[in-house]
């Protein structure tokens, strides 16, 4: 558990690893604390202020504990949550659906998710990419010989 | 067959011979994988887990306080702003898209919260301007923070530092350069692990058992002093 | 008596004939695939992708069990790639370029050595046979079981199964590219200093990856409803220009077709993608998700690179 919270400070962990401790909810405490640690340590060998060890993190989170949970960005359809969504929240977005329906049908509007596929132009191609494909997969010595070319 | 000298495209120089980093001759930082740790912690948050909030809150509290100290003298004054910068934070997570990284989108929140905070004092703040924003992606870079000293927290400050290298300097020799390829150098596993030709997780073990060795020696340090220096 | 010596005659003339067809047709392409790597040739052979034609001298050698090749534009900038065993070294005007070769993926060794993957995804028939660069060669189809991939026609030399010509079509018969020897003689001797002898040891090489085993720690993604028939072959990652960021390139392949799947993370000021688009022969997929830009890549159809990006669940 705690090598994973050294992972953790230098972000070098996976994502299996980032849900089994965020799930030991008894035990975010010490893996802040731990993580406190470690963030001293790093500031003297890179020679940084020291800064006192704080309660800084605990003060914000009892803040935002009694804050209404949030709910938004890009969650998937299918994904399961069990967080509850704030009461004052959903006759607003009961609201914002109507007015689309109705935008929606009085002027033939569209609407477009994300997963809808759009124009996409050729410049919008970044040339390293297709360099990168070609150079590790073509068949075509040509493509290969370009990527050199394009190398520097 | 002489050994070729052998230059990565993204400018970083090994002799083919005794395959050591020459870091003078690094043009770009090394990698640090932040920013998918810090998306997966975001879209949790954007979930409903506050706990995945907290570890982003424990990541960047510093960091912010370091910030918010080039405006603010005061530190009762910039924890006071840094925690505001969180909550406002934690209320727009739904907002934020991912197009910027989280830190660069959290100090944007905290540069604007002491603004406000320096104008309702009657206190013009200091203008940044796109430069310094601009810095924040690479927050290393920023200058040292200037909050108030007491000779206590200077003696303090000495004595934590005078533990860290000296327990570095007790450390086996493949943890102590385990932890400073990491710390010092800013490598991430991956490099560490060409450079001490073993497995990442044997890089990430050595890491951990060189923090924990000087964690402890720190302890009892910490713990006497566990109040407002 | 009489009777049985015409049939035996018969039986003579025809069996060279009748043997390409009587053997295993998928252990052609296996022969094939080993003959691309052990034989010594030199030549020149065509290769036409979209609206570029280009003309290659090669000479490919086996000494000492071990694979040397030189390959030399003969159109454009005078550029050569050599390989010996799996490094490749790309010289040009600028310096030399030094690649770790996974695949076998440079004309004529086209085919994998593992057949067997082939089977699940194509149907394997015979065509015609004709005159390859003065070498009489016998077709092989290999007909995509799905939408997934294009059909490929290889034209393998009749006596010791050397890719002579192939030609990549799609479902309409609309040639994607291709490639054909003009002139090919066997057997020669080379020795190992005209493969090596373009190196020039005091200049800086520049080397486009790290030729190493995929370290990759911390990989935050999983794959899910691949199209059939790809498995995961390479995977590099790479610093993003000025950055402290990483970018990621996944690469599968059904065997014959490869697909580089990319995870790139969005850079300031840049506007996510979302869409498909061909560019010559290579068809591209692009998605945002999370903070990322997925882009997929391939010669191959664009349901397939479509199919990739959306792969991706992080």
């Amino acid at each position: 558990m705690n090598e994973k919270i050294s992972s953790l400070f230098d972000s070098e962990i996976n994502n299996k690893e980032v849900d089994t401790l965020l799930s030991k909810k008894n035990k975010m405490a010490g893996v802040r604390s731990s993580m406190s640690d470690y963030q001293l340590i790093s500031d003297v060998l890179k020679k940084k202020t020291i800064l006192p060890k704080n309660n800084l993190t605990d003060k914000i989170m009892s803040a935002i504990d009694k804050e209404p949970t949030q709910m938004g960005g890009f969650v998937k359809a299918n994904s399961s949550n069990t967080a509850v969504m704030s009461f004052e929240i959903l006759p607003v977005l009961a609201s914002i659906a109507v007015l689309i329906v109705i935008a929606s049908t009085a002027f033939n509007i569209e609407v477009n998710s994300a997963s809808t596929s759009q124009f996409l132009a050729k410049e919008d191609i970044p040339q390293e990419i297709i360099n990168a494909h070609h150079a590790a997969t073509a068949n075509n010595m040509n493509y290969f010989i370009q990527v050199g070319d394009s190398a520097k | 067959m002489q050994p070729l000298k052998v230059v990565y495209d993204n400018s970083t120089v090994y002799n083919s011979s005794n395959n050591k980093l020459d870091n003078s001759k690094m043009e770009i930082k090394p990698v640090n994988p932040d920013r998918a740790l810090d998306q997966k912690l975001v879209v949790k948050a954007q979930k409903g887990d506050k706990q995945a909030f907290s570890l982003l809150v424990e990541k960047y509290q510093l960091k912010l306080y370091r910030l918010i100290s080039r405006m603010v003298r005061d530190q009762s004054e910039i924890e006071d702003i840094v925690q505001d910068s969180f909550i406002k934070a934690y209320r727009a997570i739904g907002n934020f898209r991912g197009d910027s990284a989280f830190y660069t989108w959290l100090y944007r929140i905290g540069i604007n919260t002491a603004k406000n905070h320096l104008v309702s004092l009657g206190k013009r703040p200091k203008a940044m301007d796109a430069n310094e924003i601009e810095e924040m992606e690479n927050y290393e870079s920023m200058s040292e923070l200037r909050v108030s000293e007491t000779p206590e927290s200077t003696m303090m400050s000495n004595q934590i530092a005078e533990t860290v290298n000296g327990a570095i300097q007790n450390l086996p020799d493949e943890l102590r350069e385990a932890i400073s390829y990491r710390e010092i150098d800013g490598l991430c596993y991956e490099e560490i692990s060409e450079l001490m030709d073993c497995p990442i997780g044997t890089v990430r073990s050595r890491i951990f058992r060189a923090r924990e060795t000087i964690a402890e020696k720190l302890k009892p340090l910490i713990e006497t002093t566990n109040k407002r220096w | 008596m009489t009777f049985f010596k015409k049939l035996l005659t018969l039986l003579f003339l025809v069996f060279p004939l009748l043997s390409i067809a009587m053997e295993d047709p998928w252990l052609i392409l296996e022969k094939s695939a080993k003959a691309s790597q052990q034989l010594n040739y030199e030549g020149v052979f065509h290769s036409q992708s979209s609206s570029e034609t280009n003309s290659t001298h090669v000479i490919h050698a086996n000494i000492d069990n071990k694979e040397y090749c030189l390959l030399k534009m003969l159109d454009g900038a005078p550029n050569e790639v050599f390989c010996s065993g799996d490094m490749v070294y790309v010289t040009s005007q600028e310096g030399l370029l030094i690649k770790k070769r996974k695949n076998q993926f440079l004309f004529p060794s086209v085919l994998p050595s593992d057949i067997n993957h082939l089977k699940k995804n194509y149907q394997l028939s015979f065509g015609e046979k004709k005159r390859i660069a003065d070498r009489m060669a016998q077709l092989i189809v290999l007909t995509a079981k799905d939408n997934f991939r294009f059909n490929y026609h290889i034209w393998i030399d009749d006596k010791n199964f050397l890719p002579l010509k192939l030609v990549v079509t799609d479902n309409i018969n609309k040639v994607i590219e291709q490639s054909t020897f003009t002139t090919i003689a066997f057997n020669k001797q080379f020795k190992k200093d005209i493969f090596e002898k373009n190196i020039n040891l005091s200049q800086i090489y520049i080397a486009k990856n790290k030729f190493v085993e995929n370290y990759v720690s911390n990989k935050f993604w999983s794959l899910r409803d691949l199209p059939s028939g790809f498995k995961e072959v390479d995977l590099i990652s790479r610093r993003v220009n000025g950055l402290n960021l990483l970018d990621y390139q996944l690469i599968f392949s059904d065997g014959l077709a490869y697909v580089s799947l990319f995870i790139r993370p969005i850079t300031r000021g840049t506007e996510p993608k979302e869409g498909t688009v061909t560019i010559g022969s290579t068809n591209i997929s692009a998605r945002y998700q999370d903070g990322y830009q997925i882009m997929s890549v391939g010669i191959v159809p664009p349901e397939t690179v479509k199919t990739f990006s959306g792969a991706i669940e992080f």
